[in-house]
């Protein structure tokens, strides 16, 4: 069994066994992925994260149903998707339907009010579940730096702002109160401190994974693969178990590129997948290996675990997970931040053509697409843009699709 | 109710007819800037959001702009930034972006991000970002005192002086004389909306000075109530007119923002703005929307296709209105010039609802 199937079933099983503890009376949070999940993860309260949960009901091709009862229960056709279909999954109530017998209510709620509608989603949570509502105040940054990596890691006071650091801190401390009364627990700082530095450590060797497949002759492992690697261990970061996955995976791969593995061994066209993922068709990923020997091998998921969350603490871990969180989903969809680092890793890793989704009804996601293909473009980097839904498939023409990244292919073998 | 030529001209022209008669222009894109404070340091705060209305047809087309301008990013913003990249505000000493603003965040990031590659000629106007939270929270309250002395440092050193407190003072007291004129005028109708928009590009005084108090209407007809995403042009107002009578309009534009009311707090009032977008939590938010449709015969809802945010109260809205006898009308998706065709469906359809 690959790391990614094991990823995949610890998630599933986690996800029963959880039902099971909550069936006994043990409380859960529901959370944007964008929301420091080190507290609950801390306070041994279990969460459920809303974009991944909405990947999970697409990949049930169960997204289409959803959308049609959101228009019918009278929400208009261009909110977004991404972060609101397992709320409609939810408000519909029929948990059979839903994948894995669905969630049950919520004991805490937690959103970043990054864009508008996070806030209202969890507001109607809150109000469809009676779950207690944390919302995260998200300013925006007014002089982002554009090579923000470089400093995330260490200088992110400056990065960050100051005031807005305290800001998130001053709002997490208040969710910290409220998860000691849920939990009845007192936070120990010094504990959470060395929690602190395992999730540190567990993406450095995210780090060591991603340099290991960039700089990999071939590609050892695609992106479909990389994905629940990266992302189910993020879910449950810092814990003995996904410390555990995250080193399987690095010798996973290390052991495929020393043996001179590659998931396409006629690989002559090195891809990136820009955006989230496209969770109701996978496959996708690996259509244009055996026709063009075109490899996605970059998608955000793997670079971002060290760029985005690598922090170091200079003795106040809290203000270091404040970094972490403060302004962790702009960092991939707004200018100067993502056409910069796009760029860069776009080099780093090699890349020939970048396939772009660009969701239109997220527009948070959406917003600073054209910047970031402008300057691929610039870089010599060849971009086939995507307007479709993450989540969504009923835009999702495959054939067109397939045939337009196969036209840039076809274009830049000939020359 | 005739409206002075005067207004009718800055409501036709917007940011490219003001006279600036020597104070630095300080172009505002979005609600939620307490303006006084503009006034005191000697500014003339400018809406720089709404384009002019000659911009349907001649406004500027910038290549540049049509190459990071995503098709679905919202009007106001790439008009603006069309306009940006053609010189349109290189008189201006500043902009004011209001984060509560997606219009304007976007337009922030952009027109930044279009300078900082040089692709866009020339250092002014200076492009500052206003962050604000609507939150009752000490936290909320601490960071907005940082923002506020953010702006003020901006504004200070660019329009070079210091703010003076018996300035602010008056400042706000005019704004206040400004808002009772308002005050007086009838709540709807295309007059009305042109009359209290065009002080958008003057001073609360000159503003204030050309508002001629009038006797409300007697009410006849349904009451009806707007609400929805901004709209910058009196098209439902219109509408309205031949049945009925628009009680609120709780659109950007059809509103009145709060704006200071005493020197000691500049943000209390506009913090608190249960009808801010970003009004936190958003039950808040909620609550003001059935609050404003309580004396509505008919609710009207239009919303532009980028709305993230007034589509999750539409359901209820619709349940709350109707089940106090009111009707409801969702017009759907407003263009932002909406042509002949959208206005026999929209008068159509305020036609049945009251049928």
């Amino acid at each position: 069994m690959t790391c990614a199937n094991t990823a995949t079933a610890f998630q599933r099983d986690w996800l029963k066994g959880l039902r099971a503890r909550i069936t006994d009376g043990a409380a859960f949070a529901f959370v944007n992925a964008d929301t420091p999940h080190e507290l609950f993860h801390f306070m041994d309260t279990p969460i459920v994260t809303n974009q991944w949960w909405s990947a999970v009901i697409s990949a049930k091709q169960l997204a289409p149903h959803y959308f049609d009862r959101m228009e019918g229960l009278g929400f208009h056709a261009h909110l977004p998707r991404y972060s609101s279909l397992p709320l409609i999954a939810q408000m519909e109530g029929d948990f059979d339907r839903q994948p894995w017998g669905g969630l049950p209510a919520p004991a805490i709620l937690c959103a970043r009010a990054s864009s508008d509608e996070h806030p209202r989603l969890f507001q109607l949570w809150a109000e469809l579940t009676g779950a207690e509502l944390h919302l995260l105040s998200a300013p925006a940054t007014p002089d982002p730096t554009p090579d923000w990596w470089i400093h995330a890691r260490e200088d992110w006071e400056d990065l960050y702002g100051t005031a807005r650091l305290d800001l998130m801190v001053a709002e997490m401390e208040d969710l910290i109160a409220a998860l000691e009364r849920l939990t009845g627990r007192v936070f120990d700082h010094e504990g959470f401190a060395a929690y602190m530095a395992r999730i540190d450590e567990q993406e450095r060797v995210l780090d060591e994974v991603a340099q290991l497949i960039a700089e990999a002759a071939q590609c050892p492992m695609g992106i479909a693969e990389q994905m629940p690697n990266v992302m189910i261990p993020q879910w449950h970061r810092g814990s003995d178990w996904a410390m555990s996955h995250v080193r399987a995976f690095r010798d996973e791969v290390a052991g495929r590129i020393g043996r001179g593995d590659a998931i396409c061994e006629n690989e002559r066209i090195r891809m990136m997948w820009i955006g989230a993922g496209l969770w109701f068709d996978t496959s996708f990923y690996r259509a244009f290996e055996e026709t063009h020997g075109a490899v996605f091998v970059w998608s955000m998921y793997l670079p971002f675990a060290a760029d985005g969350y690598i922090r170091a603490d200079h003795g106040d871990p809290l203000r270091a997970l404040a970094a972490r969180v403060s302004a962790m989903n702009e960092q991939l969809h707004q200018p100067p931040w993502v056409n910069e680092w796009l760029v860069r890793e776009a080099r780093r890793w090699r890349i020939d053509v970048a396939v772009m989704l660009v969701p239109e009804h997220d527009r948070f996601s959406g917003y600073g697409s054209y910047f970031a293909r402008e300057a691929l473009v610039t870089a010599g980097i060849k971009v086939v843009e995507v307007h479709s839904d993450m989540v969504d498939p009923r835009d999702w023409d495959r054939a067109a699709m397939e045939a337009r990244v196969s036209a840039a292919l076809d274009e830049l073998e000939a020359g | 109710m005739p409206v002075h030529a005067t207004l009718q001209q800055a409501f036709a022209e917007r940011a490219d007819g003001v006279q600036a008669d020597g104070a630095p222009l300080v172009g505002v894109f979005g609600e939620g800037v307490p303006l006084p404070l503009v006034a005191a340091l000697g500014g003339l705060a400018v809406d720089v959001k709404a384009p002019p209305l000659s911009d349907e047809t001649e406004g500027p087309y910038s290549d540049l702009v049509a190459s990071v301008t995503e098709p679905f990013l919202d009007p106001f913003t790439t008009r603006f930034l069309h306009r940006f990249a053609a010189g349109a505000f290189d008189r201006f000493a500043t902009l004011l972006f209001a984060r509560d603003d997606v219009a304007a965040l976007a337009a922030y990031q952009y027109a930044l991000e279009l300078r900082r590659q040089g692709r866009v000629p020339g250092a002014a106007p200076r492009l500052h970002l206003w962050n604000l939270l609507h939150t009752d929270s000490i936290p909320a309250e601490t960071f907005n005192r940082h923002e506020l002395e953010r702006l003020v440092s901006h504004l200070e050193e660019t329009l070079a002086t210091r703010l003076d407190h018996d300035r602010l003072s008056e400042a706000i007291e005019a704004e206040k004389r400004r808002s009772a004129a308002l005050d007086a005028l009838p709540p709807g109708g295309r007059d009305v909306f042109i009359a209290r928009n065009a002080g958008r590009w003057m001073t609360p005084a000159t503003h204030a000075a050309l508002l001629d108090p009038l006797p409300r209407p007697r009410p006849s007809g349904p009451a009806i109530v707007l609400l929805g995403t901004a709209c910058d042009i009196p098209l439902l107002h219109d509408l309205c007119a031949e049945f009925g009578q628009v009680r609120a309009d709780i659109q950007d534009y059809g509103r009145r923002a709060p704006q200071p009311t005493g020197a000691a707090d500049l943000l209390r009032d506009i913090v608190h703005d249960p009808l801010a977008p970003r009004a936190a939590p958003p039950a808040r938010f909620t609550r003001a929307l059935h609050d404003t449709i309580k004396s509505a015969d008919l609710v009207i809802a239009s919303l532009d296709t980028n709305d993230d945010s007034f589509g999750w109260d539409l359901p209820r809205l619709r349940d709350v209105a109707t089940a106090r006898g009111a009707r409801f009308l969702n017009l759907g998706f407003r263009p932002f010039r909406p042509d002949e065709a959208w206005r026999a469906m929209a008068r159509a359809g305020i036609a049945e609802a009251l049928a």
